[in-house]
């Protein structure tokens, strides 16, 4: 049974223009132990389904769905208050931009102290102290952090991206989750630390089972970190499937331009010269085309992509186009 | 092919703050030499703090070296003479969305460069926004637009025609590319690419992605805390690193 089951979702808002779906029947699914990419351009919806995972969007946003999941309780049944008790312990997030995440006024140190599990903490009153310490170290040094006193002692400011970003996750092990939103780990860290984090995302994932939701706009960074994709554009699941078979075969138009436009993807392709791209750009939220959001930028458009196209499935590997890439089109490039 | 930008020995150190009253100084860049030449494009990568933006800027005038020298086809460049150098080095800045002024209509901010270094009269200004709207795939009438209301792609390109608003000879262009999504930034390479065949442009590009840099570079440097590390022809420096600190930065940036 998936840990994460999600049929159908769609989040929508209220604008002068009238409703407007933000994020489009979107379905995912996450095994126990996975790592899943979720790959769209910014303004494809990708976090606001992050947000409507964990439960955290403000009373604006309107969240539907056939089903959603977790671990086979229907969150969307939940009171607020027992969605609050999954929030954090079961289900953590990674947000963007670590460095404003935390509290500015505060020492990382302290802002340690505050987020660690007190429940668990069997040890007499006064003891206590000396507890924390002892597991805030582990933690710290669990996440790759070495000088954990100075990095205690500093502020927010006082500390790289990309350690800033060590300690966020170091918070949401805490209280070791079962699932593992992380929402662009990694778009304000220098390309050195990258590597550091998905290095220890993915160590997460071996020695603790930690299912993780890998959310960035680059498929450059999925592909060598992940099992599985989704590629969404502009609210709408476009293609999901084996991470190999994705980067082998791609049925979407999008998917295949996507892959086109990372050159190294291209080996025949000589330097300098121009690389594909789909014309356009992605349209706002108040002017969405009807059907297939693509429609306008797609190569393959006819008059059929004004309807929405059904999820087809072929050998495990989903996509929604009604004129897909055959076999031999997509090996081409 | 003949030179169109020499640097020797460029310098830049920092003043970090006084011992025994003696001011200590911090070496962020250099010394750096290379030369340009026409329709080329040379890219400078290294991790963060390695220098590059201190080069860009330096090139562009935005910052003074402490040393050493650069020829701008054979003429040398003065440390304080910003008019002469602004007109032939123009710079790209990384994010598009701050760096247009979202007060002026796109037409406006075009004419400013020509405003302040060339004494056309403003129907020639208008005509020469026009022309370099068309170059860069927008309509003349994008420059009654102000930037909210165009996508960050074409934000982009905006600033690409800022750059080439006074037919520049070499365009800097610092991380441009980075914050782009997917879908738009091959376009914007394409663009790059198209207008350095038909203007003859030279670029320098400040990139920490590998597989763009390697797809538009002729020539790569490779810095490390201020110093030259790797320099060379892109594809030579790519396929056969001899440092390990380059093998190690393409390895990173999944290789």
């Amino acid at each position: 049974m998936p840990l994460l089951d999600i049929r159908n979702l769609s989040i929508e808002f209220d604008s002068p223009h009238g409703r407007i779906k933000a994020v489009d029947r979107v379905n995912l699914s996450i095994n126990p132990g996975e790592i899943r990419g979720l790959v769209g351009e910014s303004g494809s919806g990708k976090s606001l389904v992050a947000k409507a995972i964990m439960g955290i969007l403000n009373d604006r946003w309107y969240v539907s769905a056939d089903r959603l999941r977790y671990n086979g309780v229907d969150l969307l049944s939940l009171s607020a208050k027992e969605r609050r008790k999954l929030m954090g312990r079961e289900i953590a997030m990674v947000f963007q931009e670590p460095s404003s995440s935390l509290d500015p006024n505060d020492t990382v140190g302290h802002q340690l102290h505050e987020s660690l599990p007190m429940d668990e903490c069997d040890v007499s009153f006064f003891k206590r102290r000396k507890w924390r310490e002892e597991r805030i170290k582990a933690f710290l040094h669990k996440v790759g952090i070495r000088d954990h006193k100075r990095v205690m002692k500093s502020y927010p400011h006082e500390l790289s991206e990309g350690i800033c970003q060590k300690v966020m996750i170091a918070m949401t092990i805490a209280y070791k989750p079962r699932l593992l939103i992380a929402d662009e780990p990694t778009t304000v860290i220098e390309a050195g630390a990258q590597d550091q984090i998905f290095k220890l995302f993915k160590k997460l994932n071996q020695l603790n089972e930690v299912s993780i939701l890998l959310i960035t706009h680059d498929l450059e960074h999925v592909e060598s970190w992940t099992k599985t994709i989704t590629v969404m554009y502009c609210g709408q699941t476009v293609e999901s499937g084996y991470t190999k078979q994705i980067f082998k075969q791609p049925y979407h138009p999008y998917t295949m331009a996507l892959l086109q436009s990372m050159p190294h993807f291209n080996a025949q392709l000589s330097r300098k010269s121009q690389l594909t791209a789909l014309s356009g750009s992605v349209p706002s939220l108040q002017h969405l085309p009807i059907g297939c959001r693509l429609g306008p930028r797609c190569p393959r458009a006819q008059k059929l992509c004004v309807e929405i196209p059904k999820m087809e499935k072929v050998r495990g590997h989903y996509f929604s186009c009604h004129f897909p890439l055959t076999e031999q089109e997509g090996k081409k490039s | 092919m003949n030179t169109l930008l020499e640097v020797n020995n460029l310098t830049k150190s920092y003043r970090i703050g006084y011992r025994w009253l003696i001011p200590q100084y911090q070496r962020a860049l250099g010394p750096v030499s290379f030369k340009l030449e026409e329709q080329q494009t040379l890219s400078v990568v290294g991790n963060a703090g390695s220098g590059k933006t201190t080069l860009a800027r330096i090139l562009v005038g935005a910052e003074q070296r402490t040393s050493g020298q650069i020829l701008l086809e054979g003429e040398q460049l003065e440390v304080r003479n910003r008019q002469q150098r602004c007109s032939l080095i123009r710079m790209i800045f990384q994010d598009a969305n701050t760096s247009l002024n979202p007060r002026m209509r796109i037409g406006n901010l075009l004419e400013e460069p020509l405003k302040f270094a060339t004494d056309m009269p403003s129907k020639d200004r208008e005509k020469e926004v026009y022309n370099k709207l068309r170059q860069v795939g927008l309509l003349p009438e994008h420059a009654h637009f102000y930037p909210h209301m165009i996508s960050g792609g074409q934000k982009q390109r905006i600033a690409v025609a800022r750059a080439l608003m006074l037919d520049p000879h070499i365009i800097v262009a610092d991380e441009a590319l980075s914050v782009l999504d997917m879908s738009v930034r091959s376009q914007v390479i394409n663009l790059l690419l198209k207008l350095q065949n038909e203007m003859g442009l030279s670029y320098i590009f400040v990139s920490h992605n590998i597989n763009v840099v390697r797809h538009v570079s002729d020539q790569v440097m490779v810095l490390d805390q201020g110093k030259v590390i790797e320099f060379g022809d892109a594809e030579q420096v790519f396929n056969h690193p001899e440092n390990d600190y380059t093998r190690k930065l393409l390895y990173n940036l999944g290789h």
